[in-house]
C-alpha cells in the first residue's frame, strides 16, 4: 500500500492541477507525467531525436521517425502514451501542443508541400505488412454502431482508442487538423480521385465522419486522468499493464486497483 | 566559569541539532531522489510534489557516497536559453569518493594524497548521460542530447 503512494499522489496532483487552475494545460501535465516515468521519457526522447533528424539533411528521416513512434506507443506505458495523444484541451495553446505531440512535420505531413489523394496512402497501407493489420483493427474497433446512442458500443471505446493510436507511425498516420477542435484526419484529400471518389470519401470518413471515434476520444478525455488501468496490455508486458508513474521508475506490482479507484472517482465528485 | 562552560556546551548542542535538521538525508536508494530543501525531504513520493517552490540554496557539501541525484526543474531553470511550460528531470552526480580507487593510478595517487604530496582527489562524475526533449513555448520541439546524468562513478 505504501508503494502506491507515489503514483496515487501523482494522479491526485494531475487531478488537482486540472481542477484548480482553469488555465491548466492538460497536455503539459501529460508531458510531465511521461517525463516522470523512465521508460516513457526514454522512448519520447528517442522519437523526437529520430524525427528531428540531422540538421544537414533537407528532409526528415520519415521511415525512422515513424518506426520510433510505433515503438513509443507499443512499448510505452499505455496510460501515459495515450494521455499525450488524447489530452483534453480548452484553449488553442493546449490544442496546438496536442497537435505537435508526435512531431507531425516529419511523421504526418510530406513528402511534398501538398497532401496527396487519400487513395495513395491507402494503397501503400494495404500493401504494408505493418500498416494493413492496424488499419483493419481500426476499421473493426471504431466501426460506428448505429443502434447505440453514442455511436459506439460501450466496451468498444478503449479498443477504438488503442486502434487509433496504432495508426500513428504508419502510412495513414492521422492527426488533429487544427488547434481549435478535436477533429482528426490523415494527411490527404479526396479532390482528385476520379471515379474512385466514393472509396476515397469512405476512407477519409473513417476519421472525419465517425461518431464512434469521436465518442471514444471524448470518453477518454472526460475520464481524465486516463482510465486504462484495467485493460490488458496487448504486448503482454506485465510492467506495462498498470499506470507506471513513480519518481523511482518502479512499477505498481504491489499496488491493488482498489487503492486507485477512490482517486479516479474524484472527477465525478468534484 | 562553570556557567560559561554550560552555556558553551548548550550552544554546541543547539548548533549540532540545527545542523542535523538541515542535512539532506540520502535515502539509501541507488538513485537518491532527495530534494535539498528540508520541507521537500519530508514529503513522500519524491520529485513531483514540491516543484512549485524554488529550491533553496545548498549550504554544505552533500554527505554520503558518490551517487546520482535528481532534480525536477522548469526548462528556464536550466539556464540554457530555452522557454517551455514543461518540467524536466535533471540528474547529476555528487558525493564523496573514498581514497582507494580501482586503478593503479588511483591507488598510487591516493597514497600520495594521503601523504600530502599530491593535490586533489577522485571526483564523483557521470559515466553515462540521458537525452532530454521538450516542446518549447513556440510549439517547436527541442532535443538536448546528453543533458542529464544516468550513472555515476568515482573517477581519478
Amino acid at each position: 500500500m505504501v508503494r502506491c503512494l507515489g503514483p496515487v499522489l501523482l494522479l491526485l496532483l494531475l487531478l488537482l492541477g486540472s481542477v484548480s487552475s482553469a488555465g491548466g494545460n492538460r497536455c503539459v501535465d501529460a508531458a510531465e507525467a511521461c517525463t516522470a516515468n523512465a521508460l516513457c521519457q526514454r522512448l519520447r526522447s528517442e522519437y523526437v531525436a529520430q524525427c528531428l533528424g540531422r540538421a544537414a539533411q533537407r528532409s526528415c528521416p520519415r521511415a525512422r521517425c515513424r518506426r520510433a513512434l510505433r515503438r513509443f506507443f507499443a512499448r510505452g506505458p499505455p496510460a501515459l502514451t495515450y494521455a499525450l495523444l488524447f489530452c483534453p484541451c480548452g484553449g488553442s495553446a493546449c490544442a496546438e501542443r496536442r497537435r505537435q505531440t508526435f512531431v507531425p512535420s516529419c511523421a504526418f505531413s510530406g513528402p511534398g508541400p501538398a497532401p496527396p489523394s487519400c487513395l495513395e496512402p491507402l494503397e501503400v497501407c494495404e500493401r504494408s505488412p505493418v500498416c494493413r493489420p492496424r488499419l483493419l483493427a481500426f476499421q473493426a474497433s471504431c466501426a460506428p454502431a448505429p443502434s447505440a446512442p453514442d455511436g459506439c458500443l460501450w466496451d468498444q471505446r478503449t479498443h477504438c482508442v488503442r486502434a487509433y493510436a496504432g495508426l500513428v507511425g504508419t502510412a495513414v498516420t492521422p492527426n488533429y487538423v487544427d488547434n481549435a477542435s478535436a477533429r482528426v484526419a490523415p494527411w490527404c484529400h479526396c479532390g482528385a480521385s476520379g471515379n474512385r471518389r466514393e472509396d476515397c470519401e469512405a476512407f477519409r470518413g473513417l476519421f472525419t465522419r465517425n461518431p464512434c471515434l469521436d465518442g471514444a476520444i471524448q470518453a477518454f478525455a472526460s475520464g481524465w486522468p486516463p482510465v486504462l488501468l484495467d485493460q490488458p496490455n496487448p504486448q503482454g508486458h506485465p510492467e506495462h499493464s498498470l499506470l507506471q508513474v513513480s519518481s523511482t521508475g518502479g512499477t505498481l506490482e504491489g499496488c491493488s486497483l482498489l487503492s486507485i479507484l477512490p482517486v479516479l472517482a474524484l472527477p465525478a465528485l468534484l | 566559569m562553570a556557567v560559561g562552560k554550560v552555556l558553551l556546551g548548550s550552544l554546541l548542542l543547539l548548533s549540532l541539532h540545527l545542523g542535523q535538521g538541515w542535512d539532506p538525508d540520502a535515502r539509501g536508494a541507488p538513485v537518491a531522489n532527495g530534494e535539498f530543501s528540508s520541507e521537500q525531504v519530508a514529503e513522500a513520493g519524491g520529485t513531483w510534489l514540491a516543484t512549485h517552490r524554488p529550491l533553496t540554496r545548498l549550504r554544505r557539501a552533500p554527505s554520503g557516497p558518490c551517487q546520482l541525484w535528481s532534480l525536477t526543474l522548469s526548462v528556464a531553470e536550466l539556464g540554457l536559453g530555452y522557454a517551455s511550460e514543461e518540467k524536466v528531470i535533471f540528474r547529476y552526480c555528487a558525493g564523496s569518493c573514498p581514497r582507494g580507487a580501482r586503478t593503479q593510478h588511483g591507488l598510487a595517487l591516493a597514497r600520495l594524497q594521503g601523504q600530502g604530496k599530491a593535490h586533489g582527489g577522485p571526483c564523483c562524475q557521470p559515466t553515462h548521460y540521458d537525452d532530454v526533449a521538450f516542446l518549447d513555448d513556440h510549439h517547436r520541439w527541442q532535443w538536448l542530447p546528453q543533458l542529464s546524468a544516468a550513472a555515476c562513478s568515482c573517477v581519478g
